[in-house]
């Protein structure tokens, strides 16, 4: 146990400096990238679309989709990545004795530590630009954001586990995130779903968890609502299971690399 | 003596995995828990114990299964049938630069592999330099590991495991790689490590490299244990059975062609015969008489011609009877007999012929030839195949 703590922290070390400190710019890129994902589509939405969230009347739109984009991004990027975090390293694990689950973990937490960096400079950046957030909600938002951290870890052992024995996985997994991003309310707000998708809609437990996020900084409700903890008992328990699933392959991994 | 590492009666089928059918159903079979046999069956029925302070050789050809049983040893493939105890700090050099990663520099990968090891932070940090000293590869460890020559891997590798001093050291042919210097470095460190207590097991096709470094080896032969035991008993009998299988290679593509003077009967008549294969075995310094009968149609004796070849058919010494000018003793109407004797035989351990050319009478054209195989036993670390007389001078 010691010893893949020391691993973990060894390979998200290692992570970080390959895709950030490495490039030329380093950290930079870290909110460039997203940054500029999100003035496209602010562009797109609010120039040329001319969108309009109600929710987000008084602190206009771009907040609005900041506030979900950056732990949607830190989601997404981390369960793609993870699809190769065991096949990637096939080297390794036919080679030295390790539970290769700290791959996964590693890709996971190495993704959400840079992303969270990355919010944090986002959110800075918007109070200086003088946009009133609430800053209080962050304390209740680093829960949220640990809650979606279990949920990615619990894809991520799930799909880098499945691609050892089904290597499609990696071209299926992409498209689908994308509709799922869309499927979201993260570009718009659930308000403009007509009534009769809602209740569709909230069955995307993302759906609530970037409300609630939105609630904390733009509208300071801190109340957890009856779905978030359904949401979270339920994320737990898939987490059980990612472990469960996991754990049951792993051992013939090297047969099939 | 405390046991490190037991496996009992240890199986492994690698499954079938070309087709993502046979995928997805080992996917299935996993899931629910279902044990499936199917596959190419690697290893049967093995059984192993380590006990601390042993050194032991695994050998065999290649594809007999040697680099399996040492992954499962380490933890790396779970065996399909049997099980597996291990209870040793374990550092394994399985293959060439055993989980670098090439895209790293050398230093990164030291910390890297270290922590696979179970080494601190601190502890690294106290150790690095004499890590970098034994690696001995200069600026180069601040370069990518992909840009590193075989060699400087394997002294990285290796560099790593000396830090680690682990209980257990197991290490599959990572010495062929480096220079003399170098393997000669690590030879001196792990009989170091072996007088330290440290308990080593190794898969290695140099049988000096094996007999210098093991008291025991274990053979094994399609996946199965050929024998086990006393380091120079079965690297003698794994050698003994390489070279004739190479010679029997040879051999059948060679077939002597006949003519006039054939060899009607040839025996060895002194040594011990071995139990099992019926084979004469002699130890070094022992007498060696073998006796042979030619056919002879004419008045004019052929001449008998006598080679030790080693099994793989490598000369080792002839000599003919026209050279010693000795004339054949004649035998009924038409055949004569010839004897030899190798008095004080300087033969080294191994398997080796003696082989009997039937020859004309002018000792010009081979006409038949017949062979057969002797063993000298014993245990020695000296390299070769004569004995030569010697004495060291002050």
């Amino acid at each position: 146990m010691q010893n893949n703590i020391t691993l973990i922290r060894e390979l998200v070390r290692r992570e970080i400096r390959s895709r950030y400190l490495d490039s030329l710019s380093g950290l930079a890129w870290l909110v460039i990238q997203p940054l500029m994902l999100l003035l496209i589509y602010g562009f797109v939405f609010v120039v040329i679309f001319n969108a309009k969230v109600p929710e987000a009347d008084t602190t206009g739109f771009l907040p609005y989709l900041a506030i979900a984009f950056w732990p949607w991004t830190a989601f997404s990027e981390s369960v793609l990545r993870s699809i190769t975090s065991v096949t990637g390293n096939a080297g390794l694990i036919g080679k030295v004795a390790i539970s290769s689950e700290v791959f996964p973990i590693a890709t996971v937490t190495a993704t959400f530590l840079m992303h969270c960096i990355g919010y944090l400079a986002i959110l800075l950046i918007m109070t200086a630009m003088g946009i009133d957030l609430n800053w209080l909600g962050l304390l209740p938002a680093l829960v949220i954001l640990i809650l979606l951290y279990a949920f990615a870890l619990a894809l991520a052992l799930l799909v880098s586990s499945l691609n050892v024995f089904i290597r499609d996985l990696e071209h299926v997994l992409p498209p689908l995130m994308t509709l799922w991003f869309f499927g979201t309310p993260i570009l718009y707000s659930i308000s403009l779903i007509p009534l009769e998708y809602r209740h569709w809609m909230r069955l995307n437990p993302m759906t609530g968890i970037m409300d609630t996020l939105r609630g904390y900084f733009l509208r300071g409700e801190y109340m957890p609502s009856l779905s978030l903890i359904l949401t979270a008992i339920a994320i737990m328990l898939l987490l059980a299971f990612a472990f469960w699933f996991y754990r049951r392959l792993s051992p013939r991994f090297e047969d099939f690399f | 003596m405390t046991l490190l590492a037991e496996l009992r009666s240890v199986g492994k089928v690698f499954p079938h995995t070309n087709h993502s059918k046979d995928r997805i159903k080992a996917l299935y079979n996993l899931l629910i828990g279902r044990k499936d046999q199917s596959g190419s069956r690697v290893l049967h029925d093995i059984s192993l114990k380590v006990k601390r302070g042993e050194s032991l050789a695994i050998i065999g050809a290649n594809g007999a299964g040697k680099s399996t049983l040492l992954k499962i040893l380490t933890g790396v493939l779970r065996p399909t049938a049997g099980s597996v105890s291990v209870n040793a700090t374990v550092a394994a050099l399985l293959e060439l630069g055993a989980g670098f990663q090439s895209e790293f520099s050398g230093l990164e990968n030291v910390r890297l592999k270290a922590s696979l090891l179970g080494l601190s932070r601190a502890e690294l940090a106290e150790k690095m330099d004499e890590i970098l000293a034994f690696a001995d590869i200069g600026e180069s460890i601040h370069e990518p590991v992909k840009h590193y020559s075989s060699g400087m891997v394997v002294r990285l590798g290796f560099a790593v495991v000396t830090a680690v001093k682990p209980e257990l050291l197991i290490t599959d042919e990572i010495l062929a790689v480096g220079d003399e210097s170098f393997q000669a470095k690590c030879i001196r460190w792990i009989k170091q490590y072996l007088k330290g207590g440290g308990t080593l097991l190794m898969v290695s096709h140099s049988m000096y490299q094996v007999q210098k470094l093991c008291k025991h080896a274990l053979w094994i032969e399609a996946g199965e244990v050929r024998m086990s035991g006393d380091v120079f008993r079965v690297t003698q009998s794994y050698l003994a059975w390489h070279e004739q299988k190479t010679a029997s290679e040879r051999r059948q593509s060679q077939r002597i062609s006949s003519g006039l003077y054939r060899v009607k009967n040839f025996r060895i008549e002194t040594g011990v015969q071995d139990k099992t294969e019926g084979i004469a075995t002699f130890t070094r310094g022992d007498q060696l008489i073998a006796e042979l009968d030619l056919s002879q149609p004419d008045e004019q004796a052929p001449v008998a011609m006598f080679g030790l070849v080693r099994a793989d058919g490598t000369p080792v010494y002839g000599v003919s009877s026209d050279h010693d000018d000795i004339a054949a003793t004649p035998l009924g109407s038409d055949g004569c007999r010839y004897r030899i004797s190798f008095d004080n035989l300087a033969l080294l351990p191994g398997s080796y012929s003696l082989r009997a050319h039937a020859m004309d009478p002018q000792g010009l054209r081979i006409c038949d030839t017949q062979e057969i195989p002797f063993i000298i036993t014993g245990a020695s670390l000296e390299v070769g195949f004569v004995y030569l007389p010697h004495r060291w001078l002050d």
